[in-house]
């Protein structure tokens, strides 16, 4: 992480520009920062909530974890402006406390599912004999809790806590500065203050603010989840052991609630189970099929609720063929923006693994960079690109490759840390049995060091293609001194956030059950597939 | 009957000799933690001679480790030098080859091309010959297929064996083999090594143990070295005059075990 000494030059830094341009204004910024943390931080602690409680029903309740993942899994493909009629709906209108309670919600919709995640993982991981133990001394409920399950999510619950303030960050300006339906929805805070002066073409006010972001970013990353990362090492089971399906021992409200809400649908299940299998098509275990059944149950709900919204409002939204353009289009630029950051991230990390002393110096510029968010990097990208290569290549095209560099920072760094992460816990033997074995470094490549990084590739790829859905929404239409510029491809993001402007309900459902379909599909058929292969991958048995 | 011997049990005729494989001359090392830097170790020095098991023990922490890994080249003496028939060691190399406490196999492939991966520089049909033979020779004949995981931790050492030797090094070392393995198993692949090193004509010329368990190097080992605590310092170079493999319940094992435990404690 980055070094305080580091830190301080880069704050101090920041503290002369701003007095330098703005004077006394430094003031709000000042003001804009401070209201900002406490916004990120309210949205925290509602994230933690959520997280714990479902994540400690889904950890211990295999039916409720059954039911509730693929539930769960929608919802986190849902992008941030999806949820913002909800909020304008329910939210907004509550007399003072609308537009923060707005915010804060949804800054928590970004937050959350990392947390929510990484908790049910860390239950999920708790070693067989420590579950033997806790059974053999018979504790239970509050101290089984206390003892076990809150220890045992306790590293995940950080490292997801680092991605989940991440996401709050990028999303930040988003939050606190939108349109819907023409009315400005606008809270004070270091995001709407990058937003208004980049929106006013103000470059150097708007790379203040980005700077200060920056600073705040980094600092909490370097005095608070440093810090408690490293103190969460003491609590990591040693070698992730695969916890067995077992009776379990768990607080017996959780399991009440748990076991009621599976049951019924359990049920229903069984049925259609029985049937598919009298077919003999299908998945090879029962749990499995169940599972697959249920996501396809949804996603035919998600697509149901999509045709039903195209043929009820045919006015208020768009045709089937125009819509599908619009996903062509998106998919297209995701997919280009994807190549681009596993090329040079696969690169870098075979840099790093060769030499590994660059670690020191690029992580901390990674994380700066991470924490930049793509919607204030706006100003930069749109006059070095758009003005200076629209003479050139004609403006269409320079707005597109605006709109993937953009996507591109809301992807690169998902697939860079998992690498990172890779590199780090390769096993030192591993490493030194191809210079024992003097193989050639192609076939170290190929053999060893390629193979070591793929699970975390695949985990990272997962990670990059949902950032970069939810980028969409701002790479797609790039609002700069009052003009808005849009590829003329369109795109999902770019209906999105035209719909959101304009007010219009049906094409914000739309766009976000088109997209939600979208990554659903790709999740069950890509990215399940992949992650069962990366499995023989892992060093952890 | 030999002293020491059990009986009923074949004994390996030991045929070492007078040439130098491993010469380890005034060997230091030290780390610079930061600013701070730490004596590891000063002044080792010993010779390893044709067809010799040598076991090094010593206090934990006392740079066991540090040395076998210098043999084999993955880390350098600060002073003094290591040399294998009159070659100073700067890197691995071909002739010395290691087995790991943690069997270090790729869990993505197979028990063959785990073993491959040692021969990589032969053509694709003498390779997969090799392998298979070495394969054979640990006694996984019919694993070929099997995947690290779905073997038990005897087993995947025995791959890991398989690996080393394969390469036909000068020089085998391993680092605490047995120390994953349950007692019985590893009693059985001790046997199995000293077979293969003592009976077979073969590679290797010499095998170099590390290990913390007393009676295991005098079992495996025609000599001892005993190191100290840190600074590590070569405390005492016993040879072991017993048959391979000797009983251990005779007195002479017993007494040795007891001479090297009182020098370590």
């Amino acid at each position: 992480m980055v070094s305080k000494k580091f830190l301080a030059a880069f704050i101090l830094a920041l503290l002369t520009a701003s007095f330098y341009v703005m004077g006394e204004g430094m003031v709000s910024l000042a003001q804009a920062s401070v209201f900002s943390l406490m916004r990120m931080s309210a949205a925290y602690i509602l994230a933690l909530l959520f997280s714990l409680f479902f994540g400690i029903l889904m950890g211990h309740n295999e039916k409720a974890f059954r039911f509730l993942l693929p539930i769960m899994d929608v919802l986190q493909s849902i992008p941030i402006l999806g949820f913002l009629p909800l909020a304008v709906v329910f939210l907004i209108s509550i007399p003072a406390i609308g537009s923060e309670a707005a915010t804060i919600f949804l800054i928590f919709t970004c937050m959350v599912w990392s947390t929510l995640f990484n908790v049910i993982e860390g239950i999920r991981t708790i070693p067989q004999n420590v579950r033997d133990t806790a059974r053999l001394f018979s504790v239970k409920g509050a101290k089984y809790l206390t003892n076990v399950v809150f220890p045992a999510i306790y590293p995940p619950l950080v490292s997801g806590s680092m991605a989940g303030w991440g996401g709050g960050w990028y999303f930040l300006v988003v939050g606190e500065f939108t349109t819907f339906g023409g009315v400005q929805h606008e809270v004070f805070g270091i995001g709407s203050f990058i937003a208004e002066y980049a929106y006013a073409g103000d470059i150097v006010l708007s790379l203040i603010g980005i700077w200060a972001l920056a600073a705040m970013v980094l600092a909490i990353n370097t005095f608070v989840w440093t810090p408690l990362l490293q103190h969460a090492r003491k609590y990591q089971y040693g070698s992730q052991i695969e916890a067995e399906e077992e009776e379990e021992i768990v607080p017996e409200v959780v399991e009440d609630i748990g076991e009621k809400f599976a049951g019924i649908f359990e049920r229903i299940f069984s049925k259609i189970d029985g049937i598919i299998t009298g077919m003999g098509i299908g998945p090879e275990t029962k749990e499995f099929r169940q599972n697959y059944l249920f996501y396809l149950f949804l996603i035919s709900v998600v697509a149901g609720c999509l045709i039903l919204m195209l043929v009820l409002y045919p006015a208020e939204s768009i045709g089937p063929v125009e819509l599908l353009g619009n996903s062509l289009s998106s998919i297209t630029r995701i997919v280009i923006a994807y190549s681009i950051a596993l090329t040079w991230t696969i690169l870098a990390g075979l840099l790093i693994e060769r030499k590994r002393w660059l670690l020191k110096y690029l992580v901390p510029v990674f994380d700066v960079g991470q924490s930049i968010p793509a919607v204030a990097v706006f100003p930069i990208i749109v006059v070095v690109l758009i003005a200076l290569l629209s003479g050139v290549l004609g403006s269409g095209p320079a707005i597109e490759m605006a709109s993937i560099l953009l996507l591109l920072t809301g992807m690169q760094w998902y697939l860079m840390f998992n690498i990172i992460r890779a590199i780090k816990t390769m096993p030192r033997e591993t490493i030194e049995l191809g210079g024992l074995l003097r193989l050639k470094y192609g076939q170290k490549l190929r053999h060893i060091i390629i193979p070591a990084m793929f699970p975390a590739i695949i985990a990272g790829s997962i990670e990059a293609i949902g950032g970069g859905w939810n980028a969409t929404i701002v790479s797609e239409s790039i609002v700069y001194n009052n003009i808005a510029f849009s590829p003329e491809t369109g795109g999902l993001g770019y209906l999105l956030s035209n719909a959101t402007a304009a007010g219009n309900i049906v094409m914000v459902a739309v766009s976000v059950l088109a997209m939600v379909t979208i990554i659903i599909l790709t999740d069950k058929i890509i990215w399940s597939q992949a992650l069962k292969k990366a499995s023989k991958y892992s060093f952890s048995e | 009957m030999v002293a020491g011997a059990q009986e009923g049990v074949e004994i390996f005729v030991q045929r070492v000799s007078p040439m130098v494989e491993l010469k380890i001359k005034n060997v230091e090392k030290k780390y610079t933690i930061g600013k701070r830097s730490v004596e590891v170790m000063d002044d080792v020095s010993f010779t390893v001679r044709r067809k010799e098991a040598i076991s090094i023990v010593g206090p934990s922490g006392c740079g066991k480790t540090t040395l076998i890994r210098m043999i084999a080249g993955l880390e350098m003496p600060t002073k003094g030098k290591i040399t294998h028939k009159g070659k100073t060691i700067t890197g691995p190399t071909e002739n010395i080859s290691m087995v790991f406490e943690s069997f270090a196999l790729l869990p993505w492939k197979t028990v063959l091309e785990n073993v491959e991966l040692a021969l990589l520089d032969r053509p694709k049909e003498e390779r997969m010959k090799l392998a298979r033979e070495y394969i054979d020779l640990v006694g996984l004949d019919g694993f070929e297929e099997s995947y690290p995981r779905e073997l038990s931790a005897g087993m995947k050492q025995r791959v890991g064996i398989a690996r080393a030797i394969s390469r036909e090094p000068d020089i085998l070392l391993m680092d605490e083999p047995f120390d994953k393995l349950d007692p019985l198993t590893a009693n059985n692949l001790k046997t199995e090594i000293l077979r293969f090193f003592h009976a077979r004509k073969l590679k290797p010329d010499a095998l170099i143990m590390i290990t913390h368990n007393i009676e295991e190097a005098v079992y495996m080992s025609n000599r001892v070295i005993v190191l100290s605590k840190r600074p590590t310092r070569v405390v005492e170079d016993i040879k072991i005059s017993l048959p391979k493999p000797p009983d251990v319940r005779s007195r002479e094992f017993l007494e040795y075990v007891d001479r090297i435990t009182s020098l370590i404690t």
